[in-house]
């Protein structure tokens, strides 16, 4: 999907985002200081930078002026409003703070991506799903779907590989107000692997939930 | 009421009173003196009087031919002869004689006692002397009265007189005090004006220590008393900033561990991992933990300085020299490193245990800072009333900002490798602490890529 760079010097946190973002369906490259960060910008270009800000010799805030064009989300343990601010300020398009859930950081990343417009067809099974014009077609023909089983597919899509509870599937593809019980989501996922033809792809995770395997 | 004010209405009423009254006690006595003087001179000038009239008459009688019209001519010339503030009053049993038409009055004695004084009323105007003048035929009786009106004038006007003068005093008084009041009382306003301003949180406000008098000792050492409680103030604050800021730093470092704890455990729950991969996390889960584990042995150990007594024994260096050769073999071999020792002192006055954990801890990072093939050398040095402890590397050196920022807690010049080897960043920041406790001085020379000479001076004896 998409070309992300992470510039982050504790390897186990930079291992681990790669490891999750792949799983989505990104593609990673991770360094582990500004300077080298700063090296690979100048041969390469990226959808996307997530951005350290306690970094060996530049430091994020450094490195954020000396980008322009590429969207960039920080990612740091400094949580306090002073920095949340200058990160904003500076340009950042999000900031994150550490600890933080994997789930959490697919999404916004996702929101960014949006954001930078970007126009997407996923394949899944021989289903072909346009994400901005949500709609659904298999060999050329279009397949209804209810709008609340449309969220619910993006939702999986989005998160891809991902184990997804009941319940965050309810608050990602329902909202948080939504006071429905998870049986509805039980529900919408038998609908949908029926009109899509995906009962192998939505995976069931015992006592957790559901899978898109892709 | 305010002091000033309550010592200024005092002070006027009381100087207002005590005058009046003391000037009122000091004129009745010499009005009654002046009275009494006048009474003496009434009954003398009534004798002299009498014995003249008493002659007279006798002359009078012997001629025989006595009429009330002689009798007035003979006291009219007596009267008329002294002041005219005299009147003389004559009269027989039956009726009054001179001065012509008179009568006897009714309040009077018509038949009084031989000089009898006569004061009347308290507000005296008038001495009157009366007695029987003459015992012949007919009594006679006279009364002298003598006006004392030029006295009362003079007390009168003496009284108004005083009491302008006094009035006069009294405002001059209340003019000068109150000036001379507000003045004293100007360096209390102004010390309640630095106390209030103090009690604001302005601790920067200062009494005036002008003069020698009480209040300028008070200002002096309300200002010794703000001092100290400026000083403390600071103190505190900075300790508890530095405090927040290891409290901050210790949150970042517990940040980073739990991220990668929370993630991976949530990557194993969630994604469709092999087990292969399944192992590779559980590894990172298990050095992350471990990372945790050595910060709060870490944690307890700074905590363990800062509780203890601090034994100080003499500590035989070279004992120390082997436990430490013994305790960084395994490193040394590990990283390809030497290890030297250059000391010419035998022995010194320490906490053992603390100073073996301060050159463990040097020495690590020495060892740490070197490439493969270094060299780190460390030694004792007498340099007269101090110990010079050095431990020099020929590693990569630090720049200036990295060594002014080393003996942070958390800090690390190389994160990165510095996580990976499992420390904390909190080894000098131990260092710093011991030697603070030893009452030392630490000090750090560096040069990028050439190395780094750490110096401890250690006082040669303590005083326990």
């Amino acid at each position: 999907m998409a070309n992300i760079l992470v510039v982050e010097d504790d390897r186990h946190i930079s291992e681990l985002v790669k490891r999750n973002l792949t799983l989505v369906g990104h593609t990673c490259t991770c360094v582990y200081d500004g300077l080298s960060g700063l090296d690979i910008l100048e041969k390469q270009s990226f959808d996307l930078i997530l951005l350290d800000v306690m970094l060996p010799g530049v430091s994020g805030f450094e490195f954020i002026t000396k980008v322009s064009g590429t969207p960039i989300i920080f990612v740091t343990a400094k949580g306090n409003l002073e920095d949340r601010l200058q990160g904003l300020s500076l340009g950042a398009e999000d900031y994150i703070v550490k600890p933080f859930e994997m789930l959490e950081l697919i999404a916004r990343i996702n929101v960014v991506l949006r954001r930078s417009e970007r126009d997407e067809v996923i394949h899944i099974g021989d289903v072909q799903v346009d994400l901005k014009k949500r709609v659904v077609t298999r060999d050329g023909e279009e397949i209804v779907l209810t709008p609340q089983e449309f969220s619910l597919l993006e939702v999986l899509i989005l998160n891809k590989n991902i184990a997804l509870s009941r319940d965050k599937l309810l608050e990602l593809a329902w909202g948080y107000d939504y006071m429905g019980d998870t049986k509805t989501v039980d529900v919408h996922i038998q609908k949908l692997r029926k009109k899509l033809g995906l009962e192998n792809e939505i995976r069931t995770i015992t006592k957790l939930g559901y899978r898109l395997e892709v | 009421m305010k002091l000033w004010q309550k010592v200024y209405l005092t002070t006027i009423v009381l100087f207002v009173l005590l005058l009046n009254v003391g000037m009122y006690v000091v004129f009745e006595l010499t009005y009654q003196k002046d009275i009494s003087v006048e009474q003496k001179q009434a009954e003398a000038q009534y004798n002299i009087l009498t014995n003249g009239l008493v002659r007279s008459l006798d002359s009078l009688y012997q001629q025989g031919d006595v009429t009330d019209g002689k009798l007035q001519k003979v006291v009219g010339s007596y009267e008329s002869y002294y002041d005219e503030s005299i009147n003389l009053i004559l009269w027989s049993e039956d009726k009054c004689i001179y001065p012509k038409n008179c009568s006897i009055a009714r309040d009077w004695n018509p038949e009084p006692e031989n000089n009898q004084l006569i004061i009347e009323g308290k507000d005296i105007k008038t001495v009157t002397v009366q007695g029987i003048l003459y015992e012949g035929e007919d009594t006679l009786y006279l009364r002298y009265e003598k006006e004392l009106t030029e006295l009362a004038e003079v007390w009168d006007k003496l009284q108004t007189k005083y009491l302008i003068i006094s009035l006069a005093f009294s405002l001059v008084l209340a003019v000068f005090l109150f000036v001379v009041l507000r003045k004293t009382m100007k360096p209390i306003d102004e010390l309640t004006q630095v106390v209030d301003s103090m009690a604001d949180g302005n601790l920067n406000s200062r009494a005036s220590e002008q003069g020698k008098d009480e209040i300028a000792i008070l200002g002096k050492h309300f200002n010794q008393m703000a001092d100290k409680i400026q000083e403390n103030i600071e103190l505190i604050q900075r300790e508890s900033a530095v405090k927040q800021e290891f409290v901050d730093n210790f949150a970042h470092e517990l940040k980073s561990p739990l991220t990668s704890i929370y993630g991976f455990a949530e990557y194993i729950q969630k994604a469709n991992v092999s087990e292969e991969e399944k192992m590779q996390c559980m590894g990172f889960i298990m050095d992350e933990s471990n990372r945790l584990l050595q910060l709060s042995y870490t944690l307890l150990d700074m905590a363990k300085i800062r509780n203890d007594d601090i034994h100080i024994e003499e500590v035989n260096l070279a004992v120390l020299e082997k436990s430490i050769k013994k305790r960084m073999k395994e490193l040394c071999k590990e990283r390809k490193i030497t290890l030297n020792c250059k000391r010419n002192v035998q022995s010194m006055y320490a906490n053992e245990v603390l100073l073996h954990s301060l050159l463990c801890n040097l020495i690590q990072n020495a060892i740490y800072a070197c490439n493969a093939g270094g060299t780190v050398t460390w030694g004792v040095e007498d340099a007269g009333e101090t110990l010079r402890i050095y431990v020099e590397d020929n590693g990569c050196g630090m720049t200036k900002e990295q060594v002014s920022r080393v003996k942070e807690p958390f800090y690390r010049v190389d994160k990165a490798r510095s996580r990976e080897e499992g420390r904390t960043g909190l080894g000098l920041a131990i260092c710093s602490q011991i030697v603070e406790y030893h009452n030392g001085q630490m000090d750090i020379q560096s040069v990028v890529d050439k190395g780094t000479k750490i110096i401890v001076v250690f006082p040669k004896k303590f005083t326990v």
